[in-house]
């Protein structure tokens, strides 16, 4: 049967391994022969290929130190433990190094370990001793009472509106002057007038926009003013639904008034001029000037002459 | 799997890889008893038969291998990735040393040498120190490619992946380091052929 190969060059390896150039076939020499000048060269190939091929016992002889798989052992052990483990151990060999350790003498053993724990223990002893004499006195302590603001900034809508408000339905019936005061009206004649004391809601707003601000006169005399303002309309008013007033609507209704407010009050409470008239007598500006015509028609209103012709007119 | 634990020796070199990326020292030391002596020869080739550079290198690139065992790509045979690992370390030695040891080699040539015997009787030390000599002519690839082959003993196959080419491409460089080799050494010319029997097989 003859053989139908196809030898590429790079296969000759296995030629050169296998055959003598005389025990070729007539097809391998044609295709050693493209390749190679001739006999000669092929048997050199050959030859060299058999030696090139080590034997069993030339392969690997070359054995590493010892050193090298030390080494190599470290440094995968390093690599699989955590840092902190490394660290720990770079301290504990800074106390107690081998050859400390090894030598036979006490002293050499301890020596090291005694110095190091003693300066760790003086250094600790000297930093407490460092804040304690330099140490920032000003920082309050834990349980330390905190000084209260003397000059709260200005109250602010949020602000106002972060006063709390009063329990409208579970409050406790307002007593004394606080009734008086309330300017909540009960929905029902009947029904018991609603603890909604507006005053303490005007009282904690003006602690909280400032205590030093408020004029604790003019609100006595602003309770007194809207009783006196309140009372025709209650009275015109009676049997007429009043919803509780709340605390924003409180504040929308009224506020603290000053002496300067009062003093140019244009309402009805203020028909007198006496306030006004007082300002005036005190500060003769042009600014009382301009405002004395209607202080004046205030007191012409007050005198009974005109007030009865005003009536018989009406 | 042993009842007492991991036997070792008879997992292969990409299960060991494996347990060598979870931590598992032994896989580690088992890998290393396993080639370190062939990677040492191997870089002895390479190196200029420097045996203390080969022992660095081998150190290297178990080291390498220890802290980046991540960098293995278990899709690759093991064997196959080591040697071509070292086969790069050994290319950058190449780039570094090359003028040194030209320098080296020219020397070299100027030393008398007593002319060796042709045929069986001849004398292998001074065969090796030889072939040696002229390996370190040849371009780096080529006398990578040589030594994996006949040093190693590699497959075509594993040798072709570990250089990224084709088999044909490791065979053409063989048949050529042969042709040049002989011809370079023509004082090894065989006078006598070699008996018949004395060539091994040789595997694909």
């Amino acid at each position: 049967m003859e053989r139908h190969e196809r030898y590429d060059p790079e296969d000759i390896e296995s030629l050169l391994s296998e055959r003598a150039f005389d025990e070729l076939l007539p097809d391998e020499r044609a295709f050693v022969l493209r390749h190679m000048s001739g006999r000669d060269e092929y048997e050199r190939m050959r030859a060299l290929l058999h030696y090139v091929r080590p034997d069993e016992r030339e392969r690997g002889t070359i054995e590493p130190e010892d050193r090298v798989r030390r080494n190599v052992m470290a440094a995968f052990r390093a690599q699989q433990q955590p840092q902190w483990r490394i660290w720990l151990n770079s301290i504990a060999l800074w106390l107690a190094p081998q050859k400390a350790v090894a030598s036979p003498l006490w002293w050499d053993r301890l020596w090291r370990p005694a110095l190091a724990f003693g300066s760790l223990a003086l250094l600790i002893v000297a930093g407490v001793v460092a804040v304690q004499q330099f140490g920032d006195t000003d920082t309050p302590a834990l349980a330390e009472l905190k000084q209260e603001e003397k000059a709260p900034a200005p109250a602010t809508a949020k602000d106002e509106a972060a006063v709390p408000e009063p329990q409208l339905d579970d409050a406790p019936a307002a007593s004394g002057v606080e009734t008086e005061r309330s300017m909540a009206i009960p929905a029902q004649a009947t029904e018991p007038p609603a603890p909604v004391r507006e005053m303490e809601v005007a009282d904690r707003y003006a602690e909280s926009a400032g205590a030093a601000t408020v004029n604790t006169e003019a609100t006595e005399d602003f309770a007194a003013i809207m009783d006196v303002a309140l009372e025709p309309d209650m009275k015109s008013q009676s049997g007429a639904t009043f919803q509780s007033i709340t605390a924003e609507q409180a504040e929308s209704l009224y506020h603290v008034v000053t002496a300067n407010e009062l003093s140019r009050n244009m309402s009805t409470t203020n028909a007198l001029g006496e306030v006004a008239m007082k300002e005036a007598a005190k500060t003769p500006s042009r600014k009382y000037k301009a405002a004395q015509p209607m202080a004046t028609s205030r007191s012409m209103a007050d005198s009974p002459g005109i007030l009865d012709l005003v009536a018989s007119g009406w | 799997m042993a009842l007492f634990g991991t036997e070792y020796g008879k997992l292969g070199d990409e299960r060991l890889m494996e347990l060598v990326v979870r931590g598992d020292e032994k896989a580690f030391a088992a890998l290393y008893d396993r080639y370190h002596r062939r990677l040492l020869s191997y870089f002895h080739r390479m190196l200029w038969s420097d045996r203390e550079m080969a022992q660095d290198f081998l150190q290297d690139l178990f080291t390498k291998l220890a802290t980046r065992p991540q960098s293995y790509d278990p899709s690759r045979p093991f064997q196959t990735w080591v040697f071509s690992v070292a086969n790069n370390m050994c290319k950058n030695a190449y780039r570094h040393e090359v003028v040194v040891r030209e320098a080296a080699a020219h020397l070299r040539n100027g030393v008398d040498r007593e002319e060796a015997v042709g045929g069986i009787g001849v004398d292998r030390e001074h065969f090796r120190d030889r072939l040696d000599e002229e390996l370190d002519k040849l371009d780096p690839d080529h006398k990578a490619t040589f030594v994996m082959r006949f040093h190693e003993d590699m497959p075509i196959k594993e040798i072709a992946t570990a250089f990224g080419c084709s088999e044909g491409t490791v065979k053409s460089r063989i048949f050529y380091t042969l042709k040049k080799l002989a011809e370079r050494m023509k004082e090894f010319a065989p006078n006598a052929l070699i008996p018949h029997g004395t060539a091994r097989t040789i595997r694909p």
